[in-house]
């Protein structure tokens, strides 16, 4: 069996306290532990960001890649080899902002990896610049006036593309992410996990999100596309 | 149609030029090599037709060349190719021509003032290739009619073409059937004179490819596993021959998803590469920086075209080689790859991935439209011969992965390669210590360069000599130019000719041989002098440079026009 305590590194985290960063982590690890994968099968393709600086804190084979690109390398290590299991992470900047390409196109092939989307709304390790999912009005250090445009969303884009399991989650409830990435990676084809986690720097004013758990996937996409605040599995196509 | 008393200038003709031997240039190209040309509408079969023809002349012995030139569109326009074709190998397009054929009377005005003083032309609908096609029942067919045509005016056995055509087809019987009626019935549309070409006595195997045809065999050969292709001329056909081998060939939605996902394969234990042109590889620069940091394995086709941006795109250059070598910020090792001819498009598409494979580094492979698509022809036997046992380089295999470190120093800079599915390890972008943890200490950083930079230090070779060794005059170049070349020495054989088949890293022993001589005269399709320029900031020789950066390969009387300047 695979004991969490095989996934630690000896490196310390550099999240800042409070990051939702920490509970991502853990949970992460409680979903590679809960299917019993061995690190050596376990590739995580990683962003560049904050979120993405978890490739020294956790021991799978992980690969920090470049900004925006850790969709397609996932997708080269997964055609490759399809034993593995394969992980696409990054931040919302990456994946639907620099990466966007890679991810629509990931979702309309419904490439069999699954993608984990840590959305702080913001540019975070560039120090606060809005991203392409910062709310319209959120004042931030490039909109100081309040974000005039209105945000794409990782579920949404995923859905109109073609991805076949899309989930919503906050990364303070680790057992509920933990249980949302365990499904993600036993999903065959396109799996998303959006970690809702604001910026505990940048996007404070967000921190308070309200939503709603959704107990049960939709069958038609059209009734969860545009409701940014549903959480939990929402589409599960089989 | 031409007149029959043209037709007779031509027998005329050959017998002239035999007396004109003791001319250098004509001794070589108006009596042993013939040049035609067919032009038609994109979609008219144009490139299938140079392909029959030119297999058919190999049966027959002779060595061709096919050189087509087309505007980007898929109907319509003027698409046409050269064949030249001659008993000895190395073959230059040429500007002017001894046959030709044009599919429509706009095609004939286009072409027909590139016929020689006596050549001669034909129109399709003159000579009634359309009215064949009709009763055939088939307008795709007008192509084989033309080319039986052409084959009894050059004076050949029908039954050669057959068996060509016979070849081409040989997977679908209804299509071969009017395909060899075609063929027969364009045949007996000439009565009148042939040319009296001299059939060679002895019979070589030759075998006829693309440039792109045989790099494919190469990267099938090699064990490639993974390729990741974004369509873009000229390695469009690498893509598709790609679609029907075995192999997992991904069409990437953009070219920096290519060479990711080749990456990430590479990664993850497959032989991998992509294909593209100077633009796609333009958006693939990151992914260049990313397999040199993260030591992963890559071969990149870089088959040029005429730019800067869209520029002309179907058209051939020399133009990105200061690119290649520079591409990506920062400094890391890489290989830059630069075939002139089949033999060496599939010897190097062979090392190309022991190479990658044995530094663990890029290695880019350089071919540009004229080589990718233009038909080349070399005795089997050549390419036969050549064997590259695969090298995977350095893998980690143990028992037990407990002490592996991906960045391990070692003298020679080369770490022990492990994959995923083995154990798990950190591959990183970032600057990393030895176990693959990002790390920006100082001491650490100077450790991790000085390693990946020594990583090429054993390479050998680079460049061959061809010609005179000690010569006065050495002629240089690289790619594509090979066989214009050693074309040229035939009419030039006091000249040195130097061909940097791996102009990165720079081959050091180069210089000894440009040195000795009193003048170096460097040949490319460039507008700026690349290769020149790399020699001077290397060596620190000047030499002369004959430059063409117009879309086109060097002409063979362009050339001679352009060397005989510096011969005086």
């Amino acid at each position: 069996m695979i004991n969490i305590k095989d996934l630690a590194t000896e490196v310390e985290p550099t999240w800042c306290p409070g990051c939702g960063g920490y509970a991502f982590l853990a949970a992460v690890k409680q979903a590679i532990a809960k299917n019993n994968l061995s690190p050596k099968d376990v590739v995580i393709t990683y962003d560049i960001g904050c979120s993405a600086n978890m490739v020294n804190f956790i021991n799978v084979c992980g690969f920090a890649t470049l900004h925006g690109r850790s969709i397609p390398v996932a997708v080269g290590a997964k055609t490759a080899n399809p034993q593995l299991t394969v992980i696409a992470q990054g931040g919302e900047g990456g994946i639907i902002t620099e990466g966007a390409n890679h991810f629509i196109h990931a979702c309309q092939r419904n490439d069999d990896i699954t993608v984990l989307v840590n959305n702080n709304y913001v540019f975070g390790l560039t120090t606060g610049q809005a991203s392409a999912a910062t709310p319209k009005g959120t004042r931030t250090r490039t909109t100081p006036q309040g974000n005039p445009f209105e945000p794409l969303s990782a579920i949404d884009l995923a859905a109109v593309s073609g991805g076949s399991f899309l989930a919503r989650t906050l990364a303070s409830d680790i057992k509920k992410t933990a249980e949302a990435v365990s499904l993600a990676i036993n999903h065959k084809g396109f799996s998303l996990v959006e970690i809702v986690q604001p910026c505990v720097i940048w996007t404070k004013e967000l921190m308070e999100i309200h939503g709603q758990w959704v107990e049960k996937p939709f069958s038609k996409k059209e009734d969860f596309i545009g409701k940014h605040d549903f959480f939990g599995i929402l589409y599960n196509y089989k | 149609m031409q007149s029959k008393r043209q037709l007779k200038t031509i027998k005329v003709r050959y017998n002239i030029y035999k007396n004109y031997n003791d001319y250098k240039i004509y001794k070589t190209y108006r009596v042993n090599r013939y040049a035609l040309k067919i032009s038609g509408p994109a979609g008219a079969g144009i490139m299938q037709a140079g392909e029959t023809l030119s297999k058919a002349l190999n049966r027959l012995g002779f060595f061709t060349l096919v050189y087509p030139e087309y505007p980007s569109r898929i109907r319509g326009g003027d698409n046409h190719i050269q064949v030249i074709f001659s008993q000895r190998p190395f073959l230059t397009p040429d500007e002017k021509i001894d046959l030709l054929l044009a599919f429509g009377k706009k095609n004939f005005e286009e072409h027909k003032k590139e016929l020689r003083g006596q050549g001669v032309g034909f129109e399709s609908s003159e000579l009634g290739l359309e009215k064949i096609a009709e009763k055939i029942g088939n307008p795709l067919v007008i192509n084989t009619a033309g080319l039986g045509f052409l084959w009894s005016v050059l004076g050949f056995e029908k039954e050669v073409l057959g068996q060509q055509v016979k070849e081409d087809f040989k997977d679908k019987p209804k299509v071969l059937e009017i395909n060899l009626k075609a063929v027969s019935e364009g045949f007996s549309l000439n009565k009148k004179e042939s040319f009296k070409i001299e059939i060679p006595e002895t019979k070589k195997e030759i075998e006829n490819y693309t440039g792109n045809e045989i790099l494919t065999k190469a990267i099938l050969k090699a064990g490639c596993r993974f390729a990741a292709i974004y369509p873009m001329t000229p390695i469009n056909s690498i893509l598709t021959l790609l679609a029907e081998a075995e192999i997992n060939l991904f069409r990437p939605e953009d070219e920096i998803a290519g060479i990711m996902a080749a990456i990430g394969a590479s990664y993850a234990g497959d032989r991998s590469m992509v294909a593209t042109s100077g633009g796609g590889f333009s958006l693939m620069v990151e992914g260049l920086g990313l397999a040199g940091i993260a030591e992963i394995p890559i071969v990149i086709v870089l088959g040029q075209r005429t730019g800067p941006s869209t520029g002309m795109a179907t058209f051939s250059s020399q133009a990105d080689l200061n690119f290649a070598i520079n591409a990506g910020h920062g400094e890391f090792p890489r290989i830059v790859l630069t075939p002139g001819d089949l033999e060496e498009s599939y010897r190097l598409g062979l090392e190309a991935f022991n190479l990658a494979e044995r530094y663990q580094v890029p290695v880019i492979l350089m071919t540009d439209k004229y080589l990718a698509e233009s038909r080349f022809s070399v005795e089997k036997e050549i390419i036969e011969k050549i064997r590259v046992k695969i090298d995977r380089g350095k893998l980690a295999e143990y028992k037990n992965y407990n002490d592996y470190k991906r960045y391990e120093f070692s003298s020679d800079g080369i770490s022990k390669r492990a994959f995923p599915g083995q154990t798990a390890f950190i591959t990183n972008s970032y600057e990393h210590n030895e176990s693959g943890f990002s790390d920006d200490d100082s001491q650490n950083r100077i450790k991790m360069m000085e390693k990946r930079a020594k990583k090429l230090d054993d390479l050998k070779g680079g460049f061959e000599v061809y010609g005179e060794k000690g010569a006065k005059t050495f002629i240089a170049g690289w790619g594509s130019t090979k066989e214009i070349l050693l074309d040229l020495l035939k009419d030039y054989p006091d000249l040195g000719y130097l061909h940097f088949w791996r102009p990165w890293p720079f081959p050091k022993e180069a210089e000894a041989f440009m040195k000795k001589a009193e003048k170096v005269i460097i040949i490319e399709g460039n507008f700026s002098g690349q290769l020149a320029d790399l020699i001077k900031k290397e060596t620190g020789i000047m030499s002369e440079r004959i430059l063409k950066d117009d879309g086109r390969p060097f002409f063979k009387e362009e050339l001679a026009k352009l060397i005989s300047k510096f011969k005086k």
